[in-house]
């Protein structure tokens, strides 16, 4: 697909949306029962559940257990019908492996996992539906079911994507413009201090592109941080409220 | 066979499944005859089993192989450098490279009591002694010798650097006939623990000498004597001259 | 089996040397470690060889119907097999996380960054097409698996050649390779990774880690780079890492300089491999073994590992066969950057494609003549009588 198609001469997105504009962001929190902490996050039509179970103790083998730290195990499955064609392995297969890994490397990053020897810590990440900006979503909705579980946190992570068209860069891309061949850039920060804990890039760009590219990315995570930090308050206030009336 | 002088046996390569024949002197004494790692007797034969170079020592008379390897087998008596990997109950488990992790108890350093046990954590290295090297149980340090005495031994410190050397190599700067370490002490003064399971801690003023010393040790694997000296030589007028 | 354990000493050690700018084998934080490629008999195979690190990749194709979505394209297939003879702790059969790491990446830099032209691999749209296998082996790992296997897939992917195809009306008429030559296929530019190993909190970063580099690193960037200073992919990973964006720009601009200069040198390789194969003698992989002959170190051979540390720079003229890249460490705001401005001549020196030394080079091992004293007897010790005789 051309270029002129993804941003059009007003200089409007497919979607309608500025080039520098997010997706809305619509989140709950606290929606399972039986996990420590849980979310559901949407950002524009890309829809993830997350749950947090932990710390507690070690399943499975004790040869993974770390001496000094909590181990931190994440699983990230696509449901079958996520997609436009229905996907035979929700997990197992060598993109969500993947993707599980990468998501244990930046929370483990983030959780104080020094305060948890021996112990393992669970994030269940399910995307139900695929829009462009899986991991994003993930990352976001994982670190808002840490902050319902209350696992104790270095700093929030806020992920958000970015991408290049025509030499102007792009903020929260979709499904149609991550697959129409423009290059994505995945970023993970820790708001406060502007640190970069994960970054990853699809497609190819020239190098001098590089810093207006991620400065456009770090710019949407911290705006995308402030909205949820935005929700993460109203939701604590509701806990809040809910104690002093009794 | 028995007719070839025994000259040609000794410092000669033998492969296994090779015979050997001993120096005429030995097989006519009635003194013990000691046959060392790479040789087994079979029946009136003695045979070669791990492939090198033949060597001998006079008294006693022990013949042995001379073999390249990388892979420690523990033998009692050794001195091995280890990483602490686990704390059960009141020994620690140290990791020697042998085929099962050895424990060292952990009053077993030197004045240690139940009540005064030393900080060790995990991670740790330490240059102990092997107690216990059997093929049925799993080995056993000590840091300290039967009599409870400090012997050099115990918690190495972690300034240091640790690297790996194949086994013949450790044998061969061991050996007082090497002047390798000493002329390398000469250049610059520094610390060295040398395990027999191919580890060696050593530890210097600063880090980059560290590594350089660390370096030139691993570099001289092949080198005989001449090439060594001259590779100290080096070392000294560039540490003196720079 | 688990993998040997790190000692906080040697964790230690690294990484106080990172911060003075040194490494533990004597490097520099901007340089590579000596790269051999060596191609195979067989059209397609590549084996890199960097520092001890070896891997090797062979392509391969078949005809298949393409994929419904792609009707007009061709396929290619990567995959990374890292079996335990490569290192201890490697799963046999099963690819562990490491694995699967180093198969995305190699996937995204050379699959997802179109760098072979899959349009020309159709023979019949929506009923045949070529599908090309990319299988990449590791066998020794001594860090920095990643370029390695990039390097190698890339390779064998320039070197490969297929079966030359006519159409005859609806027919598809496969030659054979005594029939007609074999075509090589369309590379449109040659993509290459480089990694670094991050240490303390992202400020110092090392090119090319060795292993133990590596597992006492806070995490790793991978930067996929051509020659024409275009990114291909990029992966910052690590479970302790954090990283500002001034430090990712500046890796980049390093590893954009060196990238350049790696595909010269892939180029040259290939071509060196070519004029081999037109003149009729040909060894294969077993050049590379001879050039194993020359790794047992002795003297002479010291005196070109044996380098003076980066601030006395000046002592290099008696070292010229292994030229170091000029670096020059800057101090700003914390954060270590590094400026290269390497040899012209550093691409000889690693280039390695003379088909088997003379013998007279090859270096002799020397015995010792050391008599061990006090040796250690790992057997038990066996007396032996005078019944013997």
């Amino acid at each position: 697909m051309s270029g002129t198609e993804l941003l059009s001469d007003q200089g409007l997105r497919i979607d309608g949306r500025k080039p520098n504009e997010l997706r809305r962001i619509r989140c709950s929190l606290g929606i399972f029962a039986q996990a420590d902490g849980s979310a559901y996050l949407e950002q524009g039509n890309t829809k993830v559940l997350a749950a947090v179970y932990g710390p507690h103790e070690i399943r499975g083998s004790k040869s993974k257990a770390l001496h000094d730290k909590a181990f931190v195990n994440c699983q990230y499955s696509t449901a079958t019908f996520s997609m436009g064609e229905r996907k035979r392995r929700p997990r197992g297969d060598r993109k969500s492996t993947e993707m599980s890994t990468h998501l244990e490397e930046t929370f483990a990053a983030a959780i104080r996992t020094e305060l948890y020897p021996r112990s393992q810590i669970d994030i269940f990440v399910e995307v139900l539906q695929a829009d462009g900006g899986n991991y994003t979503t993930c990352v976001n909705a994982a670190m808002m079911a840490l902050v319902d579980a209350g696992v104790p946190l270095k700093d929030t992570v806020v992920s958000c994507t970015a991408s290049l068209v025509k030499d102007t860069p792009l903020v929260d891309v979709n499904h149609v413009e991550q697959s129409g061949g423009s290059p994505e850039l995945v970023v993970s920060i820790l708001p406060h201090s502007g640190e970069i804990v994960y970054m990853s890039l699809t497609q190819r760009f020239h190098i001098d592109h590089l810093s207006k590219v991620l400065d456009t990315a770090i710019k949407g995570c911290k705006d995308i941080g402030v909205i949820l930090k935005e929700i993460m308050k109203g939701h604590l206030t509701k806990l809040d409220t809910s104690l002093q009336a009794s | 066979m028995a007719e070839k002088s025994f000259s040609t046996h000794v410092n000669q390569i033998y492969l296994p499944g090779d015979s050997v024949v001993l120096s005429k002197t030995d097989e006519n004494s009635n003194a013990k005859i000691v046959l060392g790692p790479g040789l087994r007797k079979y029946g009136k034969q003695i045979l070669v089993t791990k492939p090198g170079i033949l060597r001998t020592k006079s008294s006693p008379p022990t013949y042995w192989i001379d073999c390249h390897h990388r892979r420690y087998v523990p033998a009692r008596g050794d001195d091995v450098i280890g990483v602490v990997t686990n704390k059960v109950g009141e020994s620690y488990k140290v990791y020697i490279g042998s085929s099962e992790e050895a424990s060292l108890s952990s009053i077993a350093f030197p004045g240690a009591t139940k009540k005064n046990k030393p900080n060790i954590q995990i991670g740790d290295l330490v240059f102990a002694k092997l107690l216990i090297a059997s093929a049925d149980m799993e080995p056993e340090l000590v840091c300290v010798n039967s009599l409870g005495e400090n012997v050099g031994l115990g918690v190495l410190s972690t300034n240091g650097f640790l690297f790996t050397v194949p086994l013949h190599h450790i044998r061969k700067l061991l050996n007082p006939e090497c002047t390798l370490l000493k002329s390398l002490g000469k250049a610059l003064p520094f610390e060295i623990a040398v395990g027999m399971n191919g580890k060696i801690w050593i530890k210097a003023k600063s880090v980059k000498q560290t590594i350089t010393l660390a370096r030139a040790i691993s570099m001289s694997e092949h080198m005989n004597k001449e090439e060594m000296n001259q590779l100290c030589k080096k070392f000294i007028d560039r540490q003196a001259g720079f | 089996m688990k993998e040997t354990p790190l000692s906080i000493c040697e964790k230690q050690c690294v990484i106080q040397a990172v911060k003075e700018g040194q490494r533990v084998d004597g490097r520099s934080l901007a340089e590579q470690r000596k790269t051999c490629i060596t191609f195979g008999t067989e059209w397609g195979c590549c084996q890199v060889l960097l520092g001890n690190t070896r891997v090797m990749a062979q392509v391969s194709c078949t005809i298949q119907v393409p994929k419904s979505s792609r009707a007009n394209e061709g396929m290619l297939f990567i995959n990374v097999e890292m079996s335990t003879m490569a290192a201890e702790h490697f799963e046999a059969g099963r690819l562990g996380q490491q694995g699967i790491e180093v198969n995305r990446l190699v996937e995204r830099c050379i699959k997802d960054s179109r760098c072979i032209d899959l349009e020309s691999l159709c023979i019949l749209v929506e009923e045949q097409a070529w599908e090309i296998r990319v299988d990449i082996h590791v066998l020794n790992h001594e860090g920095n698996l990643i370029d390695a296997a990039t390097l190698a897939a890339l390779g064998a992917l320039c070197h490969f050649r297929r079966p030359d195809v006519t159409l005859d009306g609806r027919e598809v008429i496969v030659h054979q390779l005594d029939e007609r030559d074999p075509v090589p296929l369309t590379i449109l530019h040659y993509p290459l990774t480089l990694s670094f190993a991050l240490f303390d909190q992202g400020k110092i970063y090392a090119l090319d880690p060795t292993n133990l580099e590596e597992r006492s690193a806070d995490g790793k960037l991978v930067l996929g780079l051509n020659a024409y200073r275009e990114l291909c992919t990029l992966q910052i990973s690590g479970d302790g890492v954090f990283i500002r964006k001034e430090a990712v720009l500046s890796c980049a601009n390093v590893a954009a300089s060196r990238a350049v200069e790696m595909v010269e040198m892939l180029k040259k390789c290939l071509a060196a491999d070519a004029a081999e194969r037109i003149k009729g003698k040909y060894d294969g992989l077993v050049s590379s073994v001879a050039l194993e002959a020359e790794r047992i170190t002795t003297q002479s051979q010291a005196t070109a590992y044996f380098k003076t540390p980066v601030h006395n720079l000046e002592e290099n003229a008696d070292e010229e066969s292994l030229s170091v890249p000029k670096t020059k460490l800057v101090k700003d705001q914390g954060i270590v950057t590094l400026e290269t401005k390497s040899d012209v001549s550093s691409s000889e020196s690693d280039i390695e494609m003379e088909p088997l030394p003379p013998a007279s080079v090859v270096k002799k091992r020397v015995y010792e003549e050391i008599d061990i004293g006090n040796d250690s007897e790992e057997e038990p010790v066996m007396l032996i009588t005078k019944e013997l005789t």
